[in-house]
């Protein structure tokens, strides 16, 4: 009877470590195969500027897979756009550190094409092991007044909680 | 009458035209170039999200510096980060040069911009911006006391389709009402500027404090 009752709690047991193992298996797979997206942000004009990042967890962070813009031109609004900056950001040693960018302008000017149904990518696949904020703010030209460049607010999109938001900040 | 003297009264007449025409053309503004006096700004920015404060210093639109001296993004921290804090950030176009310095002053990029055209420290801070919105299709424009000016538009929201007809923004519904309000000054300074969308507040923008310098 006592050897029925040890073998039961082996097998109990075992069956808890199999299940243990199995289960944590099953996290880090669905984890390095969830690919996601921020919620796209767009001006809430609706003309001038959109935005998001696809990205995919992995057991030691995240890789962004494309960072996603979008301009508009015409409709009223400027006469051509491009992007002026993107840039990957990750929180090491309790501050915000800047770990990829292009050169400003990160892009040509578009004016003959495109306007909010045009995603255009920037930027390398990145595999980042820490919380990560992906930021883009596009520049826009426009004549009226002398002709000159202004820019849209800095959208940044959090890859650490899936949110994104625009601050009102001149050409950063 | 002499040659010499239909020379003379022909060369006179040409001054006084020219003369006339140089009078009419300064006092039409033509060749001027449209520009504010100098004056510095505190304004205040508000989203959902965060606050922010700005001190614009402007001498002409080929010469500002904008000074963010407030930024309260690090106490609305989301998901127990805190967000990048742009206080003492400063913007600075000048002799054609677009600076950004960092809070502690050092130079974080430098952008020549091409000769004959200036960046406006915001898109509504441009000479004549008013004159533009009053061109807009949609807009109201209304006096108010004091010489300013409000421009008014509301509509139901434009929201961007991608190319199969499917909303790019799931969040934004052609339902919505958006309604977006300008204030300017007697002298086409923009004073204030909010939108809102169903009711609510997406973004606003307020002058705190004007001063001739």
């Amino acid at each position: 009877m006592a050897r029925i009752f040890l073998f039961g709690r082996r097998a109990l047991l075992l069956g808890l470590l199999i299940s243990t193992t199995l289960a944590a298996g099953m996290v880090i797979f669905t984890q390095s195969v969830s690919a996601q997206q921020t919620p796209v942000l767009c001006d809430s004009n609706g003309k001038y500027w959109c935005g998001k990042v696809s990205y995919t967890s992995i057991a030691t962070g995240w890789t962004i897979n494309t960072r996603w813009w979008e301009g508009g031109w015409g409709f009223g609004g400027a006469l051509s756009y491009q992007l002026w900056l993107s840039r990957d950001w990750e929180w090491k040693n309790n501050a915000w550190q800047n770990t990829w960018g292009c050169p400003k302008p990160c892009s040509g000017e578009f004016n003959g094409s495109g306007g909010l149904d045009q995603w255009r990518t920037i930027g390398p696949v990145r595999n980042v092991v820490t919380n990560t904020t992906v930021q883009f703010q596009e520049r826009y030209f426009d004549c009226g007044g002398g002709c000159h460049y202004w820019c849209e607010p800095l959208q940044e999109h959090y890859l650490w909680n899936n949110t994104n938001f625009a601050r009102n900040l001149s050409c950063n | 009458m002499s040659p010499k003297r239909v020379l003379m009264v022909s060369l006179l007449f040409l001054i006084i035209v020219m003369g006339v025409g140089y009078s009419i053309a300064s006092a039409l503004g033509v060749g001027r170039e449209q520009d504010w006096a100098p004056f510095v700004m505190t304004y205040r920015s508000e989203s959902p999200h965060e606050t922010l404060t700005g001190r614009l210093n402007y001498q002409s639109k080929w010469d500002w510096s904008l000074e963010i001296t407030e930024d309260n993004a690090k106490q609305n921290s989301r998901g127990g980060l805190p967000l990048i804090n742009y206080q003492g950030t400063r913007y600075e176009f000048k002799n054609g040069l677009y600076t950004v310095y960092g809070s502690d002053g050092t130079i974080q990029s430098q952008t020549p911009i091409e000769k004959g055209i200036f960046i406006a420290p915001h898109q509504w801070l441009v000479p004549g911006y008013d004159i533009q919105l009053k061109q807009r299709q949609g807009f109201s424009e209304t006096l108010q006391s004091g010489g300013q000016k409000r421009f008014h538009l509301e509509q139901n929201r434009s929201c961007p389709r991608n190319p199969d007809g499917s909303l790019i923004d799931q969040t934004c519904s052609p339902s919505q009402r958006a309604v977006t309000d300008y204030i300017f000054n007697a002298k086409g300074l923009p004073l204030s500027r909010s939108i809102t969308v169903d009711g609510q507040i997406v973004e606003k923008w307020t002058v705190i404090e004007i001063k001739d310098k």
